[in-house]
Order: C-alpha cells, then sequence, then structure tokens
C-alpha cells in the first residue's frame, strides 16, 4: 500500500505539474507515447482492430494498473527490505525519465520536459521512506507513536499536498483542454470565396444501409498515433513553412482564415483499411490550396518532398508535386462539414490531399511544412514497415447486404461505394456467384476525389444463399485486381464479397 | 495500525482518482477505469471453457495462433493462424472449394463460430470430403459452414440453448461449466470462448450437420 501510495502521490503531483507547464506531457503520457513508437506494427494494428477508438485510454488504463501493481509489490517488499523498494520505484523513474526525453509529443526545451519525471522521482521516493519509516514506528510502538513525530499530522500533510495538487492538476488540464475546445468555440470560419457547389441530387441512392454520402464529423473514422489529443488553441497557432524555399511563411491561425478560401469535397482513406472495411470517409473541407503558399514560399530546385509535422511532433512525408499539382486540391484545411476542425481531426489547421493515404498526407494538428528532398528524412510510419509514398488504391465496397442478410425473393436491392480519388470511378459491377459481371446503377459522380455510390436490383433473384461480389473500374480503365493483398506496406487490394439469402 | 492503514488507503483512493482524472486529459468522454476494467473482460484467456483449453494453450503457447494471438484478427484470419484449423480454414476461404469463400462475410459483423478443428475433418468419410470439394458439392459446403455461425458473440456464461444459425437452421448448445456439447450429434467442445476481434469461437471435436 505505501507502494502504491507513492508512486502515486509522485505521478499525480507530476502531472499537475506538467498541467501547469505546456507543452510539458505527463510522465504517464510520455511512456505511452514511447510505447505507441516502439510497438510492432501488427500489435498496432491489433490494438486499432482489438479496440478501435479507445485504444489510446485501454494503454493508458493499462499503464496505470501495471504501474500502481508495481509499486504495491514494491510497498510490500519495502516493509522488509527498504532498498529493494527503492530499487523498484528508481527504475520507474528512471523510466519515466527516459522516455520524457524521447519523448516525439513535448514541445517544450528538453530539460522542462524531464522535470514531471524528475518530480515523479522525488515524491515517490521520499513518500515511500516516510510511509515505510511510519509504518515502521507505529508497528514497534503500536499506536503510541514516539514523541517528535506526529503520524495523522504528517499523513494529513501528505493527503493534503497530493489532493491539493492533483486537484491544481485536475483544475490546470480542464482549463488547458477547454483552452482549445473554448477556442475553437470562437472560430467564426470565413465564406469560402471558391465554395464547393451544392451536393448533386442524385449523388445518394435510395438503398438503406448505404453509408451517406457526407460523413457526419462524429462518424468519421480516427486513426491516429496521439495518445491524447494535441490541445492547440487558435490564438497559439503558427505555421511555419521553411526548408528548400526562398522566404520562410509564419502565418498565424488569423492569416491563414484571411487567405483565399477554398471548399472541396474529398473522401478520406486510411492505408489501413482492410478490403471491406470501415476507414474511409467523405467531407466537405475548407482551406487554403496547399500550391498557393507553396508559390509564395517560392518552391527551391532540387526538393521533391514535403515534411509536416504535428503539434505533437508526428511526422508525415508527402510528394511534393501533389501538392503543386494544378489539377489537384491539396489543402491546408481549417474547417470540416461547415465547422472549425474538431479537436480529434486535428482542430485548429490539418492537410488534406486527395488521392493520398492519410498516413502520407493528411497531417493533423499541422504545424511545420518543411519544402525537403525524400533521400534526406523519414517520415513516422516510413521507419515501421510502410511504403514513403503511397497512392490511395481504388477500391470499392459492397455496405447493403451486410454478412448473412436476409431478402425477400422480390426486394433483393444491394448497394454501396466505390473510391478513386483524384482519378474518378467509371463503372461499378456485381456479380452473384459466378454469375457474369452485370453493371450496377452508379450515382451521380459529385467529382473525381469523392467515393461514388452504387445500387442494383437483383431482379431474377433466386431462393438460397448466395454470394455478392463488386469491382470498380476507375477513369484511366484500370479495373481492381483480385489479387488480395494485406494492407502493409501499401495498401489492400482484393474484390470484396458477402454472403447473404434470398427466402 | 488499522487506522493507520485505512488513512493510507483513503490517500491512495484519492491519489489514485486525481491520477485517473489527470490521465484522461482528452475531451472524450472515457472513463479510464470503466476502461481498464473493459480491459479485463478482454483479456483473452479470461474466459475460456473447455477441457481442452490447457492443451491448446500448451500447444500454442503464443504467435498468432494462439488464444492471445486469435484475439488480434478478425475471426477468418485468426482462424487461418490456429494449427488445429487447418481445414476448416481451407473451407472457408475458396481453397476447399473455389465457388465457397467465406473470408469477407465472416470478417464483417458479429458471430459466435462453432471452429470444428482438423481431427473432426478427419472423422468424416473420405468420400464426403471429396464431394464438398467438386461444384456440385458447393452448395451443401456452404450450408454446412454456415450451420456452424450463428448472429452476434455468445460468451460461454450465454452459449448454453438454443440458437437461429445464418444458415437459418437451430442448433442446440447443452451443459454448463467445463462440459458443453453441440448440435444433434452432440460435438464436444474442447476450448471455447475464445475471442478474435469480431467473434467467439468454440473448437469442437465433430463436424456439425444441419438437419435435412
Amino acid at each position: 500500500m505505501s507502494g502504491v501510495l507513492a508512486a502515486a502521490a509522485g505521478i499525480s503531483i507530476a502531472t499537475g505539474f506538467s498541467a501547469l507547464l505546456t507543452g510539458v506531457p505527463s510522465p504517464i503520457v510520455s511512456v505511452g507515447n514511447r510505447a505507441i513508437d516502439m510497438t510492432p506494427r501488427f500489435l498496432k494494428e491489433f490494438a486499432v482492430r482489438q479496440f478501435g477508438e479507445n485504444d489510446k485510454p485501454v494503454l493508458i488504463g493499462g499503464m496505470v494498473v501495471t504501474l500502481l501493481a508495481v509499486a504495491a509489490i514494491a510497498g510490500l517488499i519495502g516493509l522488509r527490505r527498504p532498498r529493494v523498494a527503492y530499487g523498484i520505484i528508481v527504475a520507474l523513474g528512471v523510466l519515466a525519465l527516459g522516455a520524457a526525453a524521447l519523448d516525439r509529443t513535448a514541445t517544450a526545451p528538453r530539460a522542462l520536459v524531464l522535470v514531471p519525471a524528475l518530480v515523479t522521482l522525488g515524491v515517490s521516493l521520499g513518500a515511500l521512506a516516510v510511509l515505510l519509516r511510519t509504518l515502521e514506528l507505529a508497528s514497534k510502538a503500536g499506536d503510541d507513536v514516539p514523541g517528535g513525530f506526529d503520524r495523522r499530522a504528517f499523513l494529513r500533510a501528505v493527503l493534503g499536498a497530493s489532493a491539493g495538487i492533483a486537484l491544481g492538476g485536475v483544475v490546470a488540464k480542464f482549463l488547458g483542454q477547454n483552452g482549445a475546445a473554448e477556442s475553437r468555440r470562437n472560430v467564426v470560419l470565413p465564406r469560402a470565396a471558391d465554395a464547393a457547389p451544392p451536393v448533386a441530387a442524385g449523388t445518394a441512392v435510395d438503398v438503406d444501409g448505404v453509408s451517406s454520402f457526407i460523413t457526419p464529423n462524429r462518424d468519421f473514422y480516427r486513426v491516429d498515433t496521439a495518445l491524447s489529443v494535441p490541445k492547440v488553441p487558435a490564438e497559439d497557432f503558427t505555421l511555419r513553412i521553411h526548408g528548400m524555399v526562398d522566404r520562410e511563411l509564419n502565418l498565424s491561425f488569423r492569416d491563414l482564415v484571411r487567405e483565399r478560401l477554398v471548399e472541396r469535397r474529398i473522401t478520406l482513406t486510411c492505408v489501413s483499411n482492410e478490403v471491406g472495411g470501415p476507414y474511409v470517409g467523405n467531407a466537405a473541407w475548407l482551406g487554403i490550396p496547399v500550391r498557393d503558399l507553396l508559390a509564395r514560399a517560392g518552391v527551391q530546385d532540387g526538393a521533391d518532398a514535403v515534411k509536416t509535422t504535428s503539434a505533437d511532433n508526428m511526422t508525415i512525408g508527402t510528394p511534393l508535386g501533389a501538392l503543386t499539382d494544378e489539377s489537384r486540391d491539396a489543402l491546408i484545411a481549417i474547417g470540416m462539414n461547415g465547422e472549425p476542425l474538431p479537436l480529434e481531426h486535428g482542430f485548429p489547421v490539418r492537410m488534406v490531399v486527395p488521392g493520398l493515404y492519410g498516413y502520407v498526407s493528411a497531417t493533423k494538428w499541422l504545424v511545420d511544412l518543411e519544402v525537403t528532398r525524400f533521400a534526406d528524412f523519414k517520415a513516422y510510419w516510413t521507419t515501421r514497415g510502410y511504403a514513403a509514398e503511397a497512392p490511395i488504391k481504388f477500391s470499392s465496397r459492397i455496405d447493403v447486404p451486410t454478412s448473412f442478410q436476409t431478402f425477400r425473393r422480390d426486394e433483393v436491392r444491394v448497394g454501396g461505394v466505390a473510391w478513386a480519388q483524384n482519378t474518378g470511378i467509371q463503372r461499378v459491377e456485381v456479380r452473384v456467384d459466378d454469375g457474369r459481371w452485370q453493371d450496377v446503377d452508379l450515382a451521380t459522380e459529385d467529382s473525381i476525389d469523392t467515393w461514388r455510390q452504387w445500387s442494383w436490383s437483383w431482379d431474377e433473384a433466386t431462393s438460397g444463399t448466395h454470394q455478392l461480389t463488386v469491382r470498380s473500374t476507375n477513369q484511366d480503365g484500370e479495373t481492381q485486381t483480385s489479387d488480395r493483398a494485406r494492407i502493409a506496406p501499401d495498401g489492400s487490394t482484393g474484390w470484396h464479397s458477402v454472403q447473404f439469402r434470398v427466402e | 495500525m488499522r487506522f493507520t492503514q485505512s488513512k493510507i488507503l483513503a490517500v491512495a483512493v484519492v491519489a489514485s482518482l486525481s491520477l485517473f482524472a489527470s490521465a484522461c486529459g482528452s475531451d472524450e468522454p472515457t472513463d479510464e477505469e470503466t476502461t481498464a476494467a473493459a480491459e479485463e473482460t478482454k483479456d483473452p484467456a479470461a474466459n475460456l471453457v473447455g477441457p481442452g483449453c490447457a492443451d491448446y494453450a500448451q500447444a500454442v503457447p503464443d504467435g498468432a495462433g494462439s488464444v492471445s494471438g486469435m484475439a488480434q484478427d478478425p475471426v477468418a484470419t485468426a482462424a487461418s493462424n490456429n494449427p488445429l484449423l487447418k481445414t476448416l480454414t481451407a473451407a472457408v476461404s475458396g481453397k476447399l472449394n473455389k465457388d465457397v469463400n467465406l473470408v469477407d462475410t465472416l470478417n464483417g459483423g458479429e458471430f459466435t463460430v462453432f471452429a470444428p478443428v482438423d481431427e473432426a475433418f478427419a472423422k468424416l468419410p473420405d468420400e464426403t470430403v471429396k464431394t464438398l470439394g467438386t461444384p456440385e458439392g458447393a452448395k451443401t459446403l456452404t450450408s454446412v459452414l454456415t450451420y456452424h455461425v450463428v448472429a452476434g458473440q455468445l460468451a460461454p456464461n450465454k452459449v448454453a440453448g438454443t440458437h437461429k444459425t445464418v444458415n437459418g437452421e437451430d442448433v442446440t448448445v447443452e451443459g454448463s461449466g467445463d462440459e458443453f456439447t453441440v448440435g444433434e450429434n452432440k460435438a464436444n467442445v474442447i476450448c471455447g470462448g475464445v475471442t478474435t476481434a469480431n467473434a467467439t469461437v468454440y473448437l469442437i471435436d465433430s463436424v456439425l450437420m444441419p438437419p435435412g
């Protein structure tokens, strides 16, 4: 118990400290970030699949439980062998120090970053020493404490100090959080100088269960490495554009809002999306064409890449050509579906590039854009088994039927989505069992950068169990390969199929 | 002494509550304590039932085919990594019969799967297995396989009873504790409650045959 108390007091006080220092993560979060960065790819894929959007809280919860268990053991051992207990606490402290020193998400100077871990160590050791001594004295003297040491007063002091500082930490965290949330509430987005036209009639098919054409913000998939969502108030925000440019630019959020804003509907896709998987979403993005800002900065000869960095130091590499291409609306985005970006989708500023998987283009909490060469850096995922360049592989998905869905014979109506960002979908075909491929009804194309819905009715349906398979053809005339590829290193391939029944 | 300990406990509780509150530094409405508890129930080895679980854990202690390894993948992928389920894997992935491929279907949605091990398939007459691999056998194979799948995940404390399979026919699970049987021919559950990313799996020692 004394071990748990010592570690808990240490960590809570340190977390309070970190909350008071901007850009300094709590030791718990630092160790968690380190764990995420060191986790093998398959485990990370597992975490995303297993816990979905809860993978980060689960990691933190698991670490807290582990830490408290280790601390409890230290406390128990400490009753007999204090040195071992101190050793364990020191080891935990060193782990926290190491994680803090290497934490990519810390934005404060290194010396400051180490403060919470040092505080943890100091407070934990101190608390453990005093508590062990208290217990020792108490056990020797029964309930009579030797004169000169008022145990209850001491305990009250510990209680008071840790509760007080923890409360301070909670309040500071709460305020910090409100800082970004409050800032977001105060943002008023201007109208786009070049707005997206209204969504055309006919972009949605009339089949219940097909994904809505615009994905509401609350339903939009979230796959990122941020253990705690970076809180960046718009007032504190600066986007630095530098590297192989003639003029470095430093733009505040206010500067960005005053730029010529365009609005584009763009379908994003995550490289982790398996065939038939859920990590695809479509939204209207408000932002500044990246090429406008790059033109102003003046890109120098020899550059072929842009390295973007988030507020939590996640790095992403994007081909320069995809950002300067006149025919591709790569955006520095500040709005999503008519709102400022939600905090978990990158508030205040992120990047969105049609046709590239998110891990090579869609930097959230964007703060730094460096014009450079692919040869000169390695982005976060590139060092973890994924390709440096990854255009989205065009694909198609069956939303209806769901697995083993049963239809009445005269009501077999199916549908889904197909996407080929920056190229466009030309054709979608389905087949039942090993029958011939048949053209579906394609919904109206909104733009080549958005997914396209499709529907199909099986008029001559026969009773029994059947398999529906879908494939698409892009505007370049290429048809999806049936070869199954896994998500690593650069995206899955294969035809999606679903078994269903007709009564 | 007793008083001291309860005081220490109180301090520890306060301190760790504050720890939970401050570690939960995101705006998501997530309670760290319930998350930690949820993680416990997610422990893939926590809910296992059946006399064969220990042998299975010993035979496949780690890797993608182990209890914890299978928890990582959607069910068809998980089965493909399990050395006891080679025949079943071939049967659901188009390798036994090219006209029968249930991989995407089983990977999408939530299911309970009664998974006959290789020895279960070995008990079938050679003729039967051969027929299931022919174009004419595709329908039968599909019917047999889907008779092993129930929509929704049934944990061991909910698995006893009669359930409608995705084949349309009912299957009855009997028993309790470590002894369960499945279907008319009373296939024994070797080890059940094995969780995958989207399905709960019960390894069984005989292939179930749909009625009719």
